[in-house]
């Protein structure tokens, strides 16, 4: 019975069961009453002991559906497109307030263009100009943001 | 008498040249993103909320609605001419509007489509004007056990109904009701779940979660994935457009029927536009003469599930006007972006601000005529938009959800979250939990248990006050029912597919 469960069951399950339990955990660090009401632990806590009941839900879920339903096969994390786009964001966020809003959409574009192969290094760098451009016009000048172009 | 001097006043409101403005502005974004496969409405939604914090609430209000009845009306268009459905709800549009282009016959099933958009919607105006105001009064009678009661009931349906799998989706509201608690506690003044971390004492941002969520785990998944369409071939002139009087025949019932159960479902807390367009098809199918007929191109087959989702789109705004319960994730954006502009939604939102109800109600009237002028003549304009290669796309709506996000608190903070939360999405979307229903509870959440407390508070901590109250005892009923309808259904489902071998 257990060996029918799908395997993104078993993951699924796991990471609600892991959650529900840590928040748990973490409200019974509140009080359950104050003066004589209802206290800050009470909500969190009834709702992480849900999550872990769903938990155990979705395994139960995974024995009635089967692995027909779920094909395992389609596990397959897009690790360069993870890389690509976070380190893109990772770098707006690292260089916007150091260096200003035009480097920080150059890096960005060229890191996160990067996930789509087909597109060339060019195209990539076209879009990161016009953009760079445009979004300095409209942030900037247009709504005034606080968002100098360059930082020096 | 009432009801025409209000209209009157949602007149005055919806005709301002701001509104205008932002309305047309709405509804071409809209439109524009449901063509465009890969962004949805809530990434968008999402990531033009913190350029409303600049308008006044009915103008912010006017142009977030338009975005998402606007995306209803663009999705399908992808659909039908190529397959790839710009929206949830417009996937049912690929099963007969495909075959439609396939055999040449795209113009007309976009005028179809268009035509029937549109009757839809108007048809959920209508319910929208008639009912949310009868609603609104009757909840003022509604105390807050009533209100626990209507949102259980809420989050549940919109766990429950229309899904894959119940228990993720319940996973993913028990999640979203978690978020929710992050923060300081406004009873008590305690930080929960902040780990320290000062940024977090206000709560996590509606705007930050949905962005992630929504706007960088769809782009994770598909950057590399989309391709440009081949829609280059396709002319669509005002000519190959205009139906026969067979299809004109076959699309009046459908029409009336898709409007009646998209405006039906609509209005219950918790099911979607999605779930009615899918609704809307299967009726179509099992009542005609010849279901053989569909997924081969029948124009029915388009015509019931795009009127379903138009009215559907309309009448969410129902429980979300009158009784502050969102109908659907991304009309639960709206609340949270009500809220953000200091307007409690809720049974006096009707009668305190009556500008922002009709105003609101009179600019979808407006919105819907746009979206017809925008839609039939600029039909070829919208085709060529599709061709718009997604390598050069998703590099803009990154940095457009940057300096979104950024620009909240101009805090690069944001930015760091929306990127956790964008992991998050496509881990979810990995292990397949649908994100729509978290961000119900992230935005029900605070209401849920504030409602809870203060019922205990006057009950002095007894919770059979839930159940002693006729009203929310029977709200309680229906979501035990609900429940049970789904065990049940899922047991007889079993039942059949181990008969079957």
């Amino acid at each position: 019975m257990i060996r029918r469960i799908p395997a993104s069951n078993w993951w699924a399950a796991a990471m609600m069961g892991a959650v529900g339990a840590f928040g748990a955990w973490q409200a019974t660090h509140y009080p359950f009453e104050l003066d004589r009401i209802i206290g800050p632990a009470v909500f969190p806590l009834g709702l992480s002991l849900l999550l872990v009941g769903t938990a155990l839900a979705i395994l139960v879920e995974g024995v009635v559906t089967g692995p027909t339903l779920d094909d395992d096969a389609g596990i397959r994390p897009r690790w360069w497109s993870i890389l690509c786009i976070c380190g893109g964001l990772l770098a707006f966020m690292l260089l916007v307030e150091r260096v200003g809003l035009v480097p920080a959409i150059l890096a960005a574009v060229m890191i996160a263009g990067r996930a789509d192969h087909e597109t060339t290094i060019l195209t990539n760098l076209i879009t990161a100009i016009g953009l760079a451009a445009s979004c300095t016009f409209v942030f900037y000048w247009f709504l005034r943001l606080p968002l100098p172009p360059f930082i020096w | 008498m009432d009801i025409l001097a209000n209209l009157a006043l949602g007149f005055s409101v919806a005709l301002s040249l701001s509104a205008l403005s932002y309305c047309a502005l709405g509804v071409t974004l809209g439109m524009l993103i449901g063509v465009l496969p890969g962004i949805g409405p809530l990434a968008t939604v999402g990531m033009l909320l913190p350029l409303t914090y600049y308008a006044p609430p009915n103008e912010a209000i006017i142009m977030l609605a338009g975005i998402y009845y606007g995306s209803m009306y663009g999705g399908s268009t992808a659909a039908i001419l190529l397959n790839l459905p710009g929206t949830a709800g417009a996937a049912v549009a690929c099963l007969d509007g495909y075959p439609m282009t396939q055999k040449g016959r795209a113009g007309v099933a976009l005028f179809a489509t268009t035509i029937a958009s549109f009757f839809g919607g108007m048809v959920g105006i209508f319910i929208l004007a008639a009912f949310a105001p009868v609603l609104a009064r009757l909840a003022l009678s509604f105390g807050s056990p009533e209100y626990f009661a209507l949102m259980v009931l809420g989050l549940l349906a919109a766990a429950l109904v229309g899904g894959a799998s119940p228990a993720r989706s319940l996973a993913m509201v028990l999640l979203g009701l978690l978020f929710g608690i992050v923060g300081t506690d406004v009873n008590s003044g305690y930080q929960r779940y902040t780990f320290g971390i000062p940024q977090l004492g206000d709560g996590l941002n509606l705007v930050i979660v949905t962005t992630g969520l929504f706007g960088i785990a769809e782009v994770i998944n598909n950057a590399g994935r989309i391709r440009k369409g081949s829609v280059k071939a396709l002319d669509i002139s005002w000519r190959s457009m205009l139906p026969t009087r067979d299809d004109w025949r076959r699309s009046v019932l459908p029409a009336i029927r898709g409007s009646a159960v998209g405006s039906t479902l609509g209005v219950l807390p918790g099911t979607g536009a999605a779930l009615s367009a899918f609704v809307a098809y299967a009726i179509e199918r099992r009542s005609a003469r010849n279901p053989e007929r569909f997924g081969q191109g029948a124009i029915e087959g388009i015509v019931a599930p795009e009127a379903a989702n138009n009215s559907a789109a309309q009448t969410a705004f129902v429980p979300t006007l009158s009784l502050g319960i969102p109908g659907d994730a991304i009309v639960a954006i709206m609340l949270g972006a009500l809220i953000l502009h200091g307007v409690t939604p809720g049974p006096r939102l009707i009668s305190d601000q009556p500008e922002l109800f009709w105003g609101l109600t009179v600019s979808f009237l407006i919105g819907n005529l746009l979206l017809l002028i925008l839609n039939l003549p600029l039909i070829g304009l919208w085709v060529r938009i599709l061709a718009i290669p997604y390598g050069i796309l998703y590099p803009a709506i990154l940095i457009f959800i940057c300096v979104g996000v950024y620009s909240i608190n101009n805090s690069t903070f944001d930015v760091g979250v929306a990127i956790l939360f964008g992991l998050l999405g496509y881990v979810m979307r990995l292990f397949r939990f649908s994100p729509a229903p978290l961000l119900l509870g992230l935005v029900l959440g605070p209401l849920l248990e504030q409602n809870m407390r203060r019922s205990l508070m006057l009950s002095r901590g007894d919770p059979w006050i839930f159940f002693e109250r006729p009203l929310s005892a029977t709200i309680l009923a229906l979501a035990a029912g609900l429940i049970l309808f789904m065990l049940v259904s899922s047991f007889l489902r079993r039942r059949r597919a181990t008969a079957e071998g």
